[in-house]
């Protein structure tokens, strides 16, 4: 029998980046917030001191800080006609866990989307005609241009004191920045780091072939800062151990290091962990959320109500709450309507590995967003004329870290065991360069997301089942991108060279990217989206939406950015009109 | 509520402090050289009414030159010494720490975290600055210690494990990082003849308080598990006697009863 807690203003589903975001502005607004969060407390000093925290096989192998199958999976099929079966281990993406989420453990890629990543359809159609577009590509402009996110892209990169080069402020060009990128009203909060030699290497290459390099913007500080908040960071250490840890130094941008010593402050605001919300409540016309109901770890079922639903957890499980909760229709890929799991997208990675020999590249010496990346490839930035595809991607150089388990890049015919292999890992750890690229994923009517009929997760609730597939448009878009990335990788005088395009089918096993999106996409009227421009339910008014499901489709760079961007966005219509006049902000 | 917390030996504890990034005392002297009489007066009221001497006064009873060891931290000194007190500091550090917990080269932890948090950060700007001309105005000890030489052995080992398990935070010049890590060059806590609060701090680690002017509460990660009693001693006969710093070596027999008290009384 679930117990029922007294009243509280805001209710927030998950506490990483866009939970402790929210949860700051709103008990800073007079709000009172609990915050739930499915996992672990998780705090710098005591979970990952870097006395004992960088450790390979516990974080990075054994995945300590990751989502357990046994808590929740999803279930997956790559085309209708064939049943899905459940991922019993997370390999290909890893939903993160607990306090700080997927913010604890990412390296910290701090992109911007382009300007015409916001318009696409309208952008793609005039530039080259309706043609270019296949039949069955699900793409849509976002109800947002970049200007109206810009402001909060820089709020965004305040708080988390992003360390990089502008490469476009107010229209001008800048010298050592992205050209590409879409104007700035400031230079980043931090100078970009200092390159170790790969990515030094890759930069040289790619400008001898008339690319324009610029370093990655990053999340691993390249001096101490102070964000807005008044809490502190410190600078990055080059550790190299980023993606799948959590920073011991205070110098990786996470809701720990960025928002929570000042928001655990405030008396209006309670997290509560270790506590798995199982839906959303309605009223009994289903147009309003009373609140929420969760499960404690004891397995003590508890309603807490309140007025404003804020859903703040990874991407697929915010689209899962929606459809168990019955906000909004589900979407249906036959009769091609509701949507709620509509427009599911992720992104298609690739690389390309180069042997400098007689080069020591100490890949020790890294941060997990320290590094160099062209942009010349990405999203709409060239000539899609007769190439028979659209999008791109970032192309880049970052050395992520030289961990032994994992980290030892091997060639095809390098061997797989006993001489032949150590003698391959002891030349190709100082020597072999990973380069990769983050490929654009765009929606499809066949790409999406719904309720497994046969897999429930422990609360009784069906699993999400998620049915993806690569389409020919992504696979000629890894194909070109990749080309373009092996001819760096020969200017970078490679003596040996592997390039591996992404190849279909869609594969659960090797891992690609946590950079899953869409279901809960975002759009201008009720018929193509589950959320209006400011991330509100059109369904149930007092329930938003946060976090990459809300992309319409996926762009050619890491989400977290974006993520920030339109969390601050609607945040700003929040307090200014929803909270003056609760309701609809948008007309149907 | 002062008057509760003044009867508390309460230890006005830095965990550590910097030394020669600061431009010396011109910047320092000037300011408590400029102090009225009465903002002194009324430093120094606020000192004694606080109880700051408790903990600070020496045992013998010398007043704010430290070294009483009261639950496990040792009281660092609060005269204008160089080496012993906050004579490295400007009066304006010295208020900055009162009043957020932090400044440039120091952060308030152990017994003093909650000094700050219930006393010094209610204060007002005009009352921390008193005590702060007030401590500038109390005259420092001439230090007259010889630094252990650089190629004893137990300072080579002890620079080894410095550069690997602390200079990543610390750095390796010693200055940390400001308001964040503490720095340990010039640190009248790292220089203190008794070493206790420097064994408890790498035994077991430290959090600094976190206020509402500077919220990230840093800490010191626990070492007792990773590093052995003869890797703890050389490690901080290094940070004691590297980048101008002198004080005596620290033995491995005081690592293992260091251990074995805090076992028993954490």
């Amino acid at each position: 029998m679930a117990r029922t807690l007294p009243r509280t203003d805001v209710a927030i589903i998950g506490l990483g980046w866009t939970g402790a975001i929210l949860a700051y502005e709103l008990s800073g607004a007079g709000l009172n917030v609990v915050a739930i969060e499915r996992g672990a407390w998780r705090d710098t000093a005591t979970d990952f001191p870097p006395s004992w925290a960088p450790d390979e096989l516990r974080y990075a192998i054994r995945l300590d800080l990751f989502q357990r199958p046994a808590q929740s999976t999803v279930t997956l099929r790559n085309k209708i006609s064939q049943t899905a079966l459940p991922v019993r281990q997370f390999s290909s993406f890893l939903p993160g866990d607990g306090v700080g989420g997927a913010g604890v453990h990412w390296n910290g890629m701090t992109y911007r989307f382009l300007e015409t990543d916001f318009r696409l359809r309208s952008h793609l159609t005039k530039r080259y005609g309706s043609h270019i577009l296949p039949e069955d590509m699900t793409i849509q402009d976002w109800p947002v241009d970049y200007k109206d996110l810009e402001p909060h892209y820089d709020r965004f990169e305040k708080l988390a004191g992003i360390s990089g080069k502008a490469g476009n402020i107010d229209g001008k060009i800048q010298p050592g920045g992205n050209p590409f990128e879409a104007p700035r009203s400031a230079e980043y909060p931090t100078p970009a780091n200092k390159q170790p030699l790969g990515s030094t290497l890759y930069s040289k290459a790619a400008k001898s072939l008339g690319y324009h390099p610029f370093p990655v913007p990053s999340g691993n500080l390249s001096q101490s800062y102070t964000n807005p908040l008044g809490v502190t960071l410190g600078q990055c250490t080059y550790c190299g151990f980023c993606e799948r840890f959590g920073c011991g130094n205070y110098s990786k941008a996470s809701p720990q290091t960025r928002v929570l010593p000042a928001l655990m402050l405030r008396k209006n605001f309670e997290a509560r962990t270790n506590c798995n919300v199982t839906r959303i409540n309605l009223d009994s016309t289903g147009k309003k959320a009373t609140g929420v109901t969760y499960v404690d770890k004891s397995g003590e079922t508890w309603v807490q109500p309140a007025d404003m639903v804020m859903v703040c957890a990874f991407a697929f499980n915010c689209v899962h709450l929606l459809l168990v909760s019955g906000i909004g229709k589900p979407y249906d890929p036959v009769s091609n309507t509701g949507t709620v799991g509509r427009n599911y997208a992720y992104q298609c990675t690739s690389g390309v590995l180069v042997k400098l020999k007689d080069t020591i590249l100490n890949p020790f010496i890294s941060g997990g967003a320290i590094g160099m990346s062209v942009d010349d490839f990405n999203g709409d930035n060239f000539d899609h004329s007769g190439l028979g595809f659209v999008g791109g991607g970032v192309i880049s150089a970052t050395q992520t870290g030289g961990r032994p388990i994992g980290q030892i890049s091997y060639f095809p015919d390098d061997p797989k065991w006993g001489s032949g292999w150590k003698k391959a890992t002891k030349e190709n750890y100082q020597s072999v360069y990973a380069l990769g690229i983050q490929g654009s994923v765009y929606s499809y009517r066949d790409a999406y997301l719904d309720l497994d009929p046969t897999y429930k997760d422990p609360y009784g609730s069906p699993l999400l089942r998620m049915t993806f597939d690569w389409h020919e448009n992504e696979l000629k878009m890894s194909a070109f991108v990749t080309k373009k990335l092996a001819g760096i990788g020969k200017a970078m005088g490679a003596s040996r060279l592997a390039a591996y395009p992404r190849t279909a089918p869609y594969s659960v096993v090797p891992y690609q990217t946590t950079h899953n999106t869409g279901g809960a996409v975002m759009g201008d009227n009720p018929s193509n989206s589950v959320v209006n421009r400011y991330l509100q339910s059109w369904d149930v008014s007092n329930v938003f939406v946060f976090g990459a499901s809300v992309f319409p489709q996926n762009a050619g760079y890491n989400p977290t950015g974006t993520v920030g961007a339109t969390t601050y966005w609607a945040l700003d219509a929040i307090k200014t009109k929803y909270l003056k006049n609760p309701g609809p902000m948008v007309p149907m | 509520m002062r008057q509760a917390i003044s009867s508390c030996l309460f230890v006005l504890m830095c965990f550590a402090f910097e030394a020669v990034l600061v431009p010396p005392t011109s910047a320092a002297s000037s300011q408590s050289g400029t102090a009225s009489a009465q903002t002194l007066a009324q430093g120094k009221k606020l000192v004694m009414s606080n109880g700051c001497a408790g903990c600070h006064n020496a045992p013998g009873g010398a007043t704010l030159v430290g070294g009483r060891v009261i639950g496990g931290w040792t009281a660092p000194g609060l005269t204008n010494d160089k080496r012993t007190g906050l004579g490295n500091w400007s009066a304006g550090e010295i208020a900055d720490y009162l009043k957020t917990g932090r400044n440039s080269y120091a952060a308030a932890a152990g017994p003093m975290a909650g000094i700050v948090t219930n006393v010094t950060a209610k204060m007002s700007e005009a009352e921390v600055d008193a005590i702060a001309a007030y401590l500038k105005s109390l005259p420092g000890k001439a230090a007259n210690i010889r630094p252990v030489a650089a190629s004893n052995p137990a300072m080579i080992r002890g620079g080894a494990v410095y550069a690997d398990e602390c200079a990543a935070c610390h750095t390796l010049r010693g200055v940390g990082q400001a308001r964040l890590f503490p720095a340990l060059k010039g640190s009248p806590e790292v220089q203190a003849d008794n070493p206790t609060t420097l064994l408890r701090v790498v035994l077991q680690g430290a959090q600094s308080v976190g206020t509402e002017a500077a919220p990230t509460a840093s800490a010191m990660p626990a070492f007792g598990k990773l590093l052995n009693d003869q890797q703890i001693a050389d490690v901080l006969t290094y940070i004691r006697n590297d980048w101008g710093n002198a004080a005596a070596p620290v033995a491995k027999d005081a690592v293992a009863a260091a251990r074995k008290t805090l076992q028993k009384t954490p």
